[in-house]
C-alpha cells in the first residue's frame, strides 16, 4: 500500500528529558521519524520538553514547540496546529502515555486527529496487564503466574497462593518504576504500596518470580498488510530478574539452538499479529534452561531502547520503517537502508557479535545501592561489535571509561577467595569482574553457574579472557599468542602490563608481524548483495574492508560515548551538528563513537562511522586507516577532550582550539597565568595531592573550600568542604583511582553564579547570551536552575563578563566554542572555571536564541572569521523570551543515593520553560520537570541551623499564601516567634504527625530540606530525602529552588492558559 | 557443465514428466520445484549469486504476503519460460524477483523453490503443509 494520502500534517511527541529508563534513544528514534516524514513531503509538528536534542532543531520540523508533555498541553497544541494526525510510538512511554490519554478521553475524535501506527486497542491489550494478559491467554501463549492487584492486601494473598519470591511490577511506568522482587511478605508490602502509587492507574502485577530463566528479546516489525519481521534476538547475560536495560546484552543471542530461537521468532511473531502491531515492538521472553518451557514477560508496542540497540546492531533503521508503515507503507515497498537496492521486508543477518553493557551513576551516587533488580539504574550504555565474543566484551569494557580496561578489578586483588566467591551472590555492576575473579581463584566455570545461574558459555567466554590473563603472564609472548590476544580484544597497554615488556615494544612487534586492526563493514546480507552503508567495526582478521577511496579532505568526529550523569545527550547534539557543518563545506566526516542510544551512531549522519570505544589505541587503529586531515575534539565532551594528547603524538593536526591551549585552561598554575595576564579575578586556591596538603591549603584560605579533581565534567567527585575531617574523606575519596594531575582546592565563595558560551575564531568572539543561575555558586550548573536572558544582573556586571569573556577567550587562543562560569561575590566579578570545548548549555542556547552555535563554531574551526559569517561579534541580541532551563533527576529510581544537592552535578536530564514573562517560564520549566504547582496545601521545612534565619522569608511568603507549614520542634519555635503558626512533626519514624506518616499519606505538598554537611546516609536529613524521592514528593534542598517555586506559585496563569511557543517563530 | 545445474538431473526429470501425469498429489520443495518445472517445458538458469546465506523474504502472489524462508539453491525457474496453460507463479522472491513458488493447473501439484521445512530456519511458510494436507483431503 502506498502511503495514506489523507494525511499531511503530523504531531510527533517526544519523550521528554534524560531520565533513567529513558534516553537518547528516543532522539534517535524521534530524529528519524521527522526526517522520514519531512521526505515524504508531511507537515511535522514536534513537541518535546528536552531542549537538549537534536529532534527539537528547527531544521527537524516546521514546527517545534519545547514545552511542558502533559496532556493539557498537548491538547493546546492540537488546538493550534490542527494536525490531523499523531505519531505516538517513537516518543518512548511518555508519548505514548499522553497520546493513549488523549484518545481515551475522546479529544483526538473530536479534534479529527488520527492515531498513526498501532490501533488504540492494541496498545492497551500490550500495555494493561489484565488486557495482555488475556490477550496471551486467547492465542495460548504462556505468560508467567500473575494477578493484576489495586491493593496491598490482594498483593498478598496472591503470594500466597503461588507462593515467594513474586516480582511486583507496576503498570504504566517506564523503567520498571517501583517494581521489585519480594523474597519475604513484608518486602512485599512496601514494594507493592510503593508500586500502587506511582502506577498511573494504581495498579501493579504480582507474579511468579522465574529467576535463573534466560532472557531473550526479539525486536519485530510488522505492517498493515500483516507481513512480519523480526530485526534480531538478543540475549541478556544476566538472566531473569535484572532489568533488561541494566542486563549485559548480547546480539544476536549466543545459547539457543535453533529449535528454541525458532519457537520464540513464531511466538513473537504469533503476539504482534494478534495485536496489530503497525510498526515496530519489542517482545520479551524468559525461557527455562533446561526444558523448551517459555513465557512471555513483556511487549512494547513502540520503539525502545531495545530499538535502538537492535537498529545499531544490525543497521536496520527500525523508527524510520516504522515511520513508514505509520503512514501508510508496507514492508515490501520499504527500501533497505543498507543495500538501498532491497526492501526492508528482510531480516538482518550477523557474522559479528554485538556486547552491550550499562553504564551505571554508581561513582556519582557513593552511598546508593548498587544492586541491580526489576528497576533500572543505569542512565546508558555503550555497544562493541566484534568477530568474537571475547572481544565484544573488552571493547565494551573499555567504552565505559571506568579506568578499567580489562577483566582485572584492582580491589578484588584484597578480597578473601571467601569473599570473592560470596560476591558471587550479590548480583551488581560488577559480575563479570567478580566472575573473572573467581575463575582466576581457581572455581570451576560450573560452581559459578552453580553460583549465578548465568549460562556456562558466558562464563567460559570469561574464562578464555582469564586464561589469556595467564598466558600472557606466564609464558613467553609469541606471535602466535600476541595475535591471539588481540583477536581477543587486549590493548597493548594490558598487554603490557601483563607481560612486562614496555607498550611501545608490544606495538613494534605487533606491527613487524602484521597483527594490525582491520576494519569490518557491517553488511548484514551474508555479502549476497552490496552494502552500502559505511559503518564499520575493527578486527585482527586479514582483510580491510574500509577501503573507500575519496578525495576529499576528511575530518574525524570524536563522540562523547555513553550517557552518564555531567555528560549527556547534549554533546552528541554538538558532535553531530559538527558533521553536518563539516558535510555542507565538503569536507568527509568520520565519526567515532560507541554509544547505541544516539543520533551520531546513526550511520545515516557521517560518511563513515566507527562504532568503536574511545580510547588512544582504537583511535589510532581508525587513524592508521583513514588518515584523515584532523581531528575534531571539542564537541565530544571530556570524553573526546581526554583523547586531544594521544591524537596529537599520533600526528593527527587538531582543529580548532590547540591541545596546549585546552592544558592551559585546566592546569591549575597556567590557568592562574593566563587570568592574571588579564586581569580577571578567580576565588583563591591550590592544587594538591594529599590529605595532609589538603587540610594546610584549606586552612590558609579558611573554610569552607572547594575541593575537585581535575580534568572532570559533572563536578565528578566534587564537594564543598567545611572542617578538616570533611577534607580528609573527600581527598581519600577522589584519591580512591589513580589521579594524572593533582586536585584543586579552592576558597568557596558564596554569590551569584552565572554561564556564558561562547564562539572564537581568535580575533573576535560572539556571545550568544548571558545565563544566570538561580541557585547560588555551589550547586553544580548542571543542577542549577538556568535563565536567559539574565533578570538580575546590572548592566556593569554584564559588560564585566562579555568583557573578560573576550580577554580570556584570546589569551587561551580559543578557536571554536568555550564556556565560563562566573561568580559575582560582593559585587565582583570573578571567573571560577573556563571549559575550552562545548558544553550542556550549546544545544539550548543556541535554540532560543536562533544562533547555529556548533555551525558557526565549525566553520570557525574551518578557518573562517566571525565577522564573515554573518552574525555579528560581541553578544548577539537579546531574545524577547526567556528562557528557564530545569534540571531533572532520576533519584527515585537510585535506591539510597542523596539527593541533596551540591557542586557534584546528580541530575540526569533537562527541561525548558519558555515563555513572554520569567513567572510563565518558570511555571512551565516546574510544570515540564514533572513538579506539580500547588496552590494550597502544606509544605515541611526543615532546614539546617546556618539556614534558619534566610529561610524565615520565604517561610513567611508560603504562610501568608495560605501553606499550612510544618516544620520540626527547633525550626518550628523559629517560625513561632516570627509569626508563623508551624505545626510541629516528629522529626523522624514514630507517632501519626511524624514526618515518614505524613510523607507517606501524602500529605505534604513539597519539602525545603538544606542538608547537614557529609555524606553519611544514616542522618534524618538523608532518610526524609530519600522517602521524599520514593514517594514522588518534591524535595528543595536549595533555598534558591524553593524560591524560584514561590515565584511559580505566585504566577495567577493556570497551565491551560499558558500560551505555546512554537520556537522556530521565536 | 556448471555443477548443481537441475538440467543435468535427466532421469529424474524424466521420472517427474511420469509422475505429472498421474493424479499423486506432489508438494516440489527446492531441486523438485525445478524438477517440475523442467519436466513441465519450462527453463532453469544460474543466479548471480546463489541463494545460500540469509533468509530470503518471499511474497505469495494470492495473499500479498510476504514471508521470510530458508533459502538454498544456485539456480532459479525462468520466468517467462513457464507455460501459462499449464501452471501460474504463485510466490516470488521479493529481493531479485525470481520465481519462488509455482501452482500447475488441472493438476494437485504446486512447488516452492524455499524450504518450508527448513531447520534451522523459520517456520513463516510451515502454511505450504497445510496446504498440501488441505489438497490431499479434497
Amino acid at each position: 500500500m502506498p502511503r495514506n494520502t489523507k494525511i499531511k500534517k503530523v504531531l510527533v511527541i517526544g519523550s521528554g528529558p534524560i531520565i533513567i529508563g529513558q534516553a537518547a534513544e528516543f532522539d534517535y528514534a524521534g530524529t528519524q521519524a521527522c526526517v522520514e516524514l519531512k521526505k515524504e513531503g508531511l507537515e511535522v509538528v514536534l513537541v518535546n520538553s528536552n531542549p537538549a536534542t537534536i529532534m527539537t532543531d528547527k531544521n527537524m520540523a516546521d514546527k517545534i514547540y519545547i514545552e511542558p508533555l502533559t496532556v493539557k498541553t498537548v491538547e493546546k497544541i492540537i488546538e493550534k496546529e490542527k494536525p490531523d494526525s499523531i505519531l505516538p510510538n517513537l516518543g518512548g512511554q511518555t508519548g505514548l502515555n499522553i497520546a493513549m490519554e488523549l484518545e481515551e478521553q475522546g479529544f483526538l475524535k473530536k479534534n479529527n486527529v488520527r492515531l498513526l501506527g498501532t490501533s488504540p486497542e492494541g496498545i492497551k491489550n500490550a500495555e494493561d496487564r489484565q488486557a495482555f494478559k488475556d490477550t496471551m491467554e486467547r492465542i495460548n501463549e504462556p505468560c508467567i503466574a500473575s494477578k493484576v492487584v489495586n491493593n496491598v492486601e490482594d498483593a498478598v494473598s496472591f503470594s500466597r497462593e503461588i507462593g515467594l519470591p513474586v516480582i511486583v511490577r507496576p503498570a504504566y511506568t517506564l523503567g520498571g518504576t517501583g517494581g521489585g522482587i519480594a523474597y519475604t511478605e513484608e518486602q512485599l508490602r512496601e514494594i507493592s504500596s510503593n508500586g500502587l502509587h506511582l502506577s498511573r492507574v494504581c495498579q501493579v502485577l504480582i507474579e511468579k518470580c522465574i529467576s535463573g530463566w534466560k532472557e531473550i528479546e526479539y525486536e519485530v516489525i510488522r505492517d498493515s498488510k500483516g507481513n512480519c519481521i523480526t530485526v534480531c534476538n538478543m540475549e541478556n547475560i544476566n538472566p531473569v530478574g535484572v532489568h533488561t536495560g541494566d542486563s549485559i546484552v548480547v546480539a544476536p543471542s549466543q545459547t539457543l539452538a535453533d529449535r528454541e530461537y525458532q519457537m520464540l521468532r513464531t511466538s513473537a511473531i504469533k503476539i504482534i499479529s494478534e495485536l496489530k502491531i503497525e510498526g515496530g515492538c519489542n517482545v520479551q521472553f524468559a525461557l527455562n534452561p533446561n526444558s523448551f518451557e517459555y513465557a512471555v514477560i513483556e511487549v512494547n508496542p513502540r520503539v525502545s531502547r531495545s530499538s535502538a540497540l537492535a537498529s545499531k546492531a544490525t543497521g536496520y533503521p527500525i523508527a524510520k520503517v516504522a515511520t513508514k508503515i505509520a503512514i501508510g507503507y508496507t514492508l515490501d515497498e520499504i527500501k533497505n537502508a543498507v543495500t538501498g537496492k532491497t526492501y526492508a521486508c528482510f531480516e538482518p543477518v550477523l557474522d559479528y557479535v554485538v556486547v552491550k553493557i550499562p553504564k551505571w551513576p554508581f561513582n556519582k551516587f557513593l552511598t546508593a545501592s548498587r544492586e541491580l533488580g526489576t528497576q533500572m539504574k543505569a542512565t546508558g550504555e555503550v555497544m562493541a561489535i566484534a568477530p568474537t565474543l571475547e572481544a565484544g566484551l573488552m571493547k565494551a569494557i573499555r567504552s565505559l571509561e571506568e579506568n578499567v580496561d580489562s577483566l582485572v578489578l584492582p580491589k578484588f586483588a584484597s578480597y578473601t577467595d571467601e569473599q570473592i566467591r560470596n560476591e558471587l551472590k550479590n548480583v551488581n555492576n560488577e559480575t563479570l569482574w567478580v566472575i573473572a575473579e573467581n575463575l582466576r581463584r581457581g572455581l570451576t566455570i560450573e560452581q559459578i553457574h552453580e553460583a549465578t545461574t548465568i549460562d556456562t558459555f558466558f562464563i567460559s567466554k570469561i574464562n578464555n579472557l582469564v586464561q589469556m590473563e595467564n598466558t600472557l603472564k606466564t609464558k613467553n609472548l609469541t606471535t602466535g599468542i600476541l595475535r591471539k590476544a588481540k583477536e581477543y580484544g587486549y590493548t597493548d597497554a594490558v598487554i603490557s602490563r601483563l607481560t612486562k615488556i614496555p607498550v611501545n615494544e608490544i606495538k613494534k612487534r605487533r606491527e613487524k608481524n602484521g597483527i594490525v586492526a582491520t576494519f569490518k563493514m557491517v553488511d548484514t546480507c551474508a555479502a549476497e548483495f552490496d552494502a552500502e552503508t559505511p559503518y564499520y567495526y575493527s578486527s585482527y582478521d586479514d582483510e580491510n574492508e574500509a577501503n573507500h577511496k575519496s578525495n576529499k579532505k576528511k575530518v574525524v568526529v570524536l563522540g562523547s560515548g555513553p550517557i552518564r550523569i555531567g555528560q549527556g545527550i547534549e554533546f552528541d547534539y554538538c558532535s553531530v551538528h559538527c558533521v553536518w557543518s563539516l558535510k555542507k563545506h565538503g569536507y568527509e566526516t568520520i565519526i567515532v563513537n560507541n554509544n547505541p542510544e544516539t543520533v551520531s551512531t546513526d550511520f545515516d549522519i557521517a560518511d563513515k562511522l566507527y562504532f568503536e570505544p574511545l580510547t588512544p589505541e582504537d583511535v589510532e587503529n581508525i587513524i592508521n586507516v583513514e588518515k584523515p586531515y584532523g581531528a575534531i575534539v571539542q564537541f565530544g565532551g571530556q570524553t573526546a577532550i581526554k583523547l586531544t594528547r594521544a591524537l596529537k603524538d599520533m600526528g593527527v593536526r587538531i582543529l580548532g582550539t590547540q591541545e596546549e591551549d585546552m592544558d592551559r585552561a585546566e592546569d591549575r598554575e597556567l590557568f592562574d597565568e593566563a587570568l592574571n595576564k588579564c586581569g580577571i579575578l578567580r576565588p583563591k586556591g591550590s592544587t594538591v595531592y594529599t590529605v595532609e596538603e589538603g587540610i594546610k591549603v584549606a586552612r590558609a584560605l579558611e573554610y569552607p573550600v572547594l575541593v575537585r579533581p581535575s580534568y572532570v565534567l559533572g563536578g565528578q567527585g566534587m564537594a564543598i568542604a567545611y572542617d578538616d575531617a570533611e577534607i580528609t574523606e573527600f581527598i581519600n575519596e577522589i584519591n580512591k583511582t589513580v589521579q594524572e594531575h593533582p586536585i584543586l582546592v579552592d576558597k568557596y565563595m558564596l554569590g551569584k553564579e552565572l554561564e556564558v558560551d561562547a564562539i572564537c575564531d581568535g580575533e573576535d568572539i560572539l556571545i550568544p547570551g548571558i545565563m544566570e543561575h538561580l541557585e547560588r555558586a555551589g550547586v553544580h550548573s548542571g543542577d542549577s536552575i538556568s535563565v536567559y536572558p539574565t533578570q538580575h544582573i546590572s548592566e556593569e556586571h554584564q559588560k564585566k563578563i562579555i568583557e573578560y569573556t573576550e580577554k580570556i577567550a584570546k589569551e587561551l587562543h580559543v578557536i571554536g566554542v568555550l564556556n565560563i562560569q562566573f561568580i559575582i561575590s560582593k559585587g565582583e566579578v570573578y571567573i571560577i572555571e573556563v571549559n575550552p570545548r562545548s558544553s550542556r548549555t550549546v544545544p539550548y542556547i543556541s535554540k532560543v536564541t536562533n544562533l547555529p552555535v556548533i555551525d558557526i563554531a565549525t566553520k570557525v574551526i574551518l578557518g573562517e572569521k566571525l565577522k564573515d559569517i554573518g552574525y555579528g561579534t560581541g553578544i548577539y541580541k537579546r531574545s524577547e523570551y526567556i528562557a528557564i532551563k530545569m534540571p531533572v533527576f532520576s533519584f527515585e529510581k537510585i535506591k539510597n543515593a542523596d539527593t541533596s544537592l551540591g557542586p557534584e552535578m546528580k541530575s540526569t536530564g533537562e527541561v525548558l520553560g519558555v515563555a513572554k514573562n520569567f513567572s510563565d517560564a518558570i511555571v512551565k520549566a516546574f510544570i515540564a520537570s514533572g513538579i506539580n504547582i500547588p496552590k494550597s496545601g502544606n509544605v515541611l521545612i526543615t532546614v539546617r541551623d546556618k539556614d534558619k534565619e534566610e529561610m524565615l522569608p520565604i517561610a513567611k511568603k508560603l504562610y501568608n499564601k495560605g501553606f499550612n507549614i510544618y516544620a520540626t520542634k527547633g525550626t518550628a519555635m523559629l517560625l513561632k516567634n516570627n509569626g508563623i503558626d508551624a505545626k510541629v512533626v516528629e522529626k523522624i519514624w514514630e507517632g501519626a504527625e511524624s514526618i515518614p506518616n505524613l510523607l507517606q499519606l501524602g500529605k505534604i505538598n513539597f519539602i525545603i530540606n538544606t542538608p547537614t554537611r557529609g555524606k553519611e546516609a544514616n542522618r534524618d536529613g538523608f532518610k526524609i530525602r530519600r522517602l521524599a524521592a520514593e514517594s514522588k514528593i518534591p524535595c528543595f534542598t536549595s533555598l534558591d529552588t524553593a524560591n524560584a517555586l514561590y515565584d511559580a506559585i505566585e504566577d495567577t496563569k493556570t497551565e491551560e492558559e499558558l500560551e505555546v511557543v512554537d520556537i522556530t517563530e521565536v | 557443465m556448471d555443477l548443481g545445474d537441475p538440467e543435468d538431473c535427466k532421469i529424474g526429470i524424466e521420472t517427474v514428466k511420469k509422475l505429472y501425469e498421474t493424479e499423486i498429489p506432489i508438494l516440489g520443495i527446492c531441486l523438485g520445484h525445478q524438477l517440475m518445472a523442467l519436466a513441465t517445458g519450462a527453463k532453469t538458469a544460474k543466479l548471480k549469486y546463489g541463494h545460500r546465506g540469509p533468509n530470503h523474504p518471499v511474497k505469495d502472489l494470492k495473499t500479498d504476503r510476504v514471508y521470510i524462508t530458508s533459502q538454498n539453491h544456485g539456480y532459479y525457474v525462468k520466468e517467462d519460460s513457464v507455460d501459462k496453460e499449464k501452471a501460474e507463479i504463485s510466490h516470488i522472491n521479493l529481493n531479485d524477483g525470481t520465481v519462488e513458488g509455482i501452482k500447475y493447473k488441472n493438476k494437485k501439484i504446486f512447488t516452492v523453490q524455499f524450504h518450508p521445512e527448513a531447520c534451522p530456519g523459520p517456520e513463516d511458510t510451515s502454511y505450504i503443509f497445510d496446504e498440501f494436507l488441505k489438497m490431499l483431503k479434497k
